[in-house]
């Protein structure tokens, strides 16, 4: 049963994935994505993650996705197929990603070893007692992070007509 | 070479198609904004490796890194996006062709 | 206490110190001013001259001063100059002779815009000419060489405004330098064969040692010799000198008759202790030099402008000279040299009096009649034509029955007829001499200018030269006249090797009379045919072919133009416009197209575009992850 869903999820991620790349319209791309999230999420909680099937959902889809659409309406861009017509460059790009990813496969297939499947109790409380212990530093470092981002994304993106001495 | 005759290793070959597809799809698409969405998905092919193999090995560092992963992306995606704003501002467009004033 | 040396110096450095001045320093605008520095110094040198002359003696036989100039490995060049008997001889004659024709010049150019180039042209001559004649190198010696070539560039191209006249130097200096090759060729022979080439070295190294290759002191000979022919106006390159009568008439006297034309023979002479053993070039240089005597008076006959009639007489002349070094007789070509100094340089400037007093005209047919006009002139004239004509007791018999008796007693086969060639070239210039003398002077004046006699500092030179020229001859009565002993040959006999006189055919008195009785006819001949028009008329008209051959010189300049000068501007015309532009240009260019070329193939990386760059980059990397991985992936 397990193996049928594996392959299933798998199916719909990739072929979700396709979508993304194939879709002239951004939006159809947008939920494209949305699709092959979902499907990871599946393949998460297939493996026995629930915490981060769960964190995939709420913030892949419920926020980034979001964000893309938000700017994509803003932008109000329109649907023209805007691809390359350079055949030499599709011709080598294809070829390389194609061998770039055999070796890769390779690599990996030989890496890891094969072990049963256990699906641990309680991970969320295993992760939290990390995160605030052995991984605080990054931890920290990464709030401060994100508080950066925060101010970056306003200095880029404001424009000059607001006035000076505040932050819009 | 050795095929892997068990299930468990699908999740391999997912994992390369969807970086394959992203980095397809990155080389490739005009529109700025797709290009982004493409380097989510190279990102979550990445999380997707990280997390099976840390379930197949017990240990809980891969999914303290995948929390990492997301949060930066999450980041990233956003900081990108502004600036893709400022360039639709400047241009009137986000076909990727139109910026190439680096050209010569 | 000054010294002998230290006057040595001063006598060379004194007119270069006149040509600064006028040339540099002070720059007068009137001829008067100018010409009186000038004067001075030329003048100045003559009396160091004349007191280092008198200050060799049976003790003292030569005045050294030499210093340092350079040292490029085991080769140490002086500065070195040598005050000895024939430098004496020479170094009165050209200042004297030269500070004669600095006061002549005054008179001369006075209606010159900007004398002042022109007279330290004149002294820079004099300082180079001292140099070449007191060097006691060969190297110091083509210093002096070299020099006195430039200033007879820079002053026959003196009124340089007219193109002939400019073009006129560049030939005389081109055709030089065709000469200068073969005296440094010889130059560098004879340092490879002496290990040295100041004079008194080689000297004595021929006296003392005599395992000397006859064959290569030959080859230094001839090569010396055509740098000889090519100052010295000999045949092949005389070409220069009729044309060098572009210039004023007192360089033409100065440079063209007196000094430097005469620098070929000083420099066999100076080196006779080498021609005395080559025999070879001795042959070749008594045939090329009765051979140019023989031709130059040919054309001569047939000139109509009063300065080249005397050019190829002064190329006839030096011919003579020629042939008594080819004959091994120094102190003829020596005694002649001077007493040549001296009247043609009288003629030379008689002649300027003339067109200086018919202001400017210079064909000899619309003269006439200037006894009467020109008193002074035509007296001078009148002995300097006699002694050239070989007229005795005047200076030209002396000396040229010393040389063609010279001729005729050098020993070798062809003697005779070397002294017949000599003895037919004498008679034609006693013919166009007198010929040139009767149309200027004698019978009516055919032109239109008022004819005036010239100033006194024209005049005064005209008559000093002409009691040289009479007197002169006095110094070298040869032997066989027994009234004087030969005062100048015994002065020389220090530095010039005598060769013994071989048995000859007819005694040299007879000889004298042999030479004579034909001068004496050509005079008659000249006289009878140009006395009246009417006989000149019907003999032009039956030699009419001849006097065509002539008077175009054989058509000698036009042959160079093709043989040498044309295929050589063919050759510069195919290089400056297809070798130029588009071999060398290209040549330079090629770098500038290559990188051109190579950055336009590069340029298609720099697309701007980023997804271009990162596929460059996916490629690097996936190169990376193949070279680190390849044996473990496969």
């Amino acid at each position: 049963m397990r193996e049928v869903l594996f392959i299933a999820f798998s199916l719909f991620t990739i072929g979700a994935a396709s979508g993304v790349l194939l879709s002239r319209n951004p939006v159809y791309s947008a939920f494209s994505l949305i699709l092959s999230f979902f499907g990871l999420s599946g393949l998460y909680l297939l493996w026995g993650s629930t915490f981060m099937a769960m964190i995939q959902i709420l913030i892949y889809t419920g926020a980034i996705v979001v964000l893309f659409v938000f700017v994509v309406m803003l932008l109000n861009l329109q649907t023209n197929r805007e691809n390359s017509s350079n055949i030499v460059f599709l011709g080598v790009v294809s070829a390389s990603v194609w061998l770039f990813s055999l070796i890769i496969l390779r690599v990996l297939t030989r890496s890891i070893p094969n072990k049963i499947l256990e699906i641990p109790e309680n991970q969320l409380r295993t992760i939290s007692k990390l995160l605030f212990t052995r991984y605080l530093w990054p931890f920290e470092i990464l709030s401060f992070f994100l508080l950066v981002m925060i101010i970056a994304i306003f200095a880029i993106t404001r424009t000059q007509e607001i006035a000076h001495g505040g932050e819009k | 070479m050795n095929f892997p005759t068990s299930i468990t290793y699908w999740s391999h070959f997912v994992t390369i198609a969807m970086f394959a597809l992203g980095l397809l799809g990155f080389l490739l698409r005009r529109n700025a904004i797709v290009v982004l969405m493409c380097i989510e998905l190279m990102l979550n092919a990445v999380n997707l490796f990280l997390i099976e193999t840390s379930m197949r090995t017990n240990t809980p560092d891969g999914i303290i890194l995948v929390v990492f992963v997301v949060t930066v992306a999450a980041a990233e995606v956003a900081v990108g996006l502004g600036i893709i704003l400022n360039l639709y501002r400047l241009k009137g467009t986000v076909n990727l062709d139109h910026f190439k004033s680096l050209q010569g | 206490m000054l010294s002998s040396s230290h006057i040595l110096v001063t006598m060379i450095l004194l007119p270069l110190l006149g040509s600064f001045l006028n040339g540099i320093v002070i720059r007068p605008a009137f001829a008067k001013r100018a010409g009186v520095i000038a004067t001075f110094f030329a003048a100045s040198s003559f009396a160091c001259a004349v007191f280092l002359f008198f200050s060799l003696s049976h003790d003292v036989k030569a005045i050294n001063w030499s210093t340092n100039w350079f040292t490029v490995g085991e080769f140490h060049q002086q500065w070195g100059f040598k005050f000895d008997a024939l430098t004496a001889v020479m170094a009165l004659v050209v200042t004297g002779i030269g500070s004669l024709i600095h006061l002549y010049s005054i008179g001369y150019m006075a209606e010159e815009r900007g004398p002042s180039r022109y007279f330290a042209y004149l002294n820079l001559f004099l300082f180079n000419m001292l140099v070449l004649i007191a060097s006691d190198n060969l190297l110091g010696l083509f210093v002096g060489w070299e020099g006195v070539g430039l200033c007879s560039y820079l002053l026959i191209g003196y009124w340089y405004e007219d193109i002939d006249k400019a073009k006129a130097g560049m030939k005389a200096f081109l055709v030089n330098r065709i000469g200068d090759a073969g005296f440094l060729i010889g130059m560098f022979y004879c340092y490879q064969i002496f290990h040295t080439i100041r004079f008194d070295e080689i000297a004595q190294l021929l006296a003392t040692s005599s395992q000397f290759d006859l064959h290569l002191l030959n080859i230094v000979a001839f090569f010396l010799f055509v740098g000889a022919s090519g100052k010295s106006a000999q045949i092949p390159l005389y070409v220069w000198l009729p044309d060098a009568m572009a210039g004023p008439t007192p360089v033409s006297a100065l440079i063209h008759a007196a000094t430097m034309v005469t620098a070929g023979v000083y420099l066999i002479c100076r080196m006779n202790f080498l021609y005395m053993l080559t025999a070879d070039a001795n042959v070749l240089i008594a045939w090329i030099g009765a051979g140019t005597a023989l031709f130059a008076a040919l054309i001569a006959m047939a000139q109509s402008d009063i300065k080249k009639v005397l050019a190829y007489s002064t190329v006839s002349q030096l011919g003579l000279m020629f042939l008594a070094v080819g004959s091994r007789a120094y102190f003829a070509a020596v005694f002649h040299l001077m007493t040549h100094a001296f009247f043609k340089a009288l003629l030379f400037l008689g002649a300027g009096s003339v067109i200086h007093g018919l202001h400017g005209e210079q064909n000899i047919f619309n003269m006439g009649g200037l006894r009467k006009k020109m008193p002074g002139t035509f007296l001078t004239c009148l002995i300097a034509t006699a002694a050239i004509c070989g007229i005795p007791p005047l200076s030209g018999f002396f000396s040229k029955d010393t040389i063609l008796f010279s001729a005729l007693a050098s020993g070798s086969t062809q003697s005779s007829l070397l002294w017949g060639v000599a003895l037919v070239a004498s008679t034609l210039t006693a013919f166009y001499m007198t010929r040139m003398f009767v149309l200027v002077f004698l019978g009516n004046y055919r032109g239109e200018a008022h004819p005036h006699e010239s100033p006194w500092v024209m005049m005064l030179p005209l008559l000093i030269l002409a009691v040289g020229s009479a007197l002169t001859g006095f110094l070298g009565v040869p032997h066989g006249l027994h009234f004087m002993p030969n005062l100048m040959g015994h002065y020389l006999a220090s530095v010039l090797v005598e060769f013994p006189e071989q048995a000859t055919l007819i005694s040299e008195h007879a000889a004298m009379f042999v030479a004579t009785g034909l001068a004496l006819f050509g005079i008659s001949v000249g006289w009878f045919f140009y006395s009246r028009p009417s006989r000149a008329e019907s003999a032009y008209k039956v030699l009419k072919p001849m006097h065509l051959i002539f008077s175009n010189k054989f058509w000698i300049d036009e042959l160079y133009g093709i043989v040498f000068l044309a295929p050589f501007k063919a050759i510069s015309s195919f290089f400056s416009s297809f070798v130029d532009p588009t071999v060398i240009d290209g040549l330079a260019l090629l770098p500038v197209r290559i990188s051109s070329g190579v950055s336009v193939i590069i340029n298609v990386i720099q697309s701007g575009l980023v997804q271009f760059y990162l596929m460059i980059l996916l490629l690097g990397g996936l190169w990376v992850l193949w070279s680190s991985l390849k044996g473990w992936v496969i």
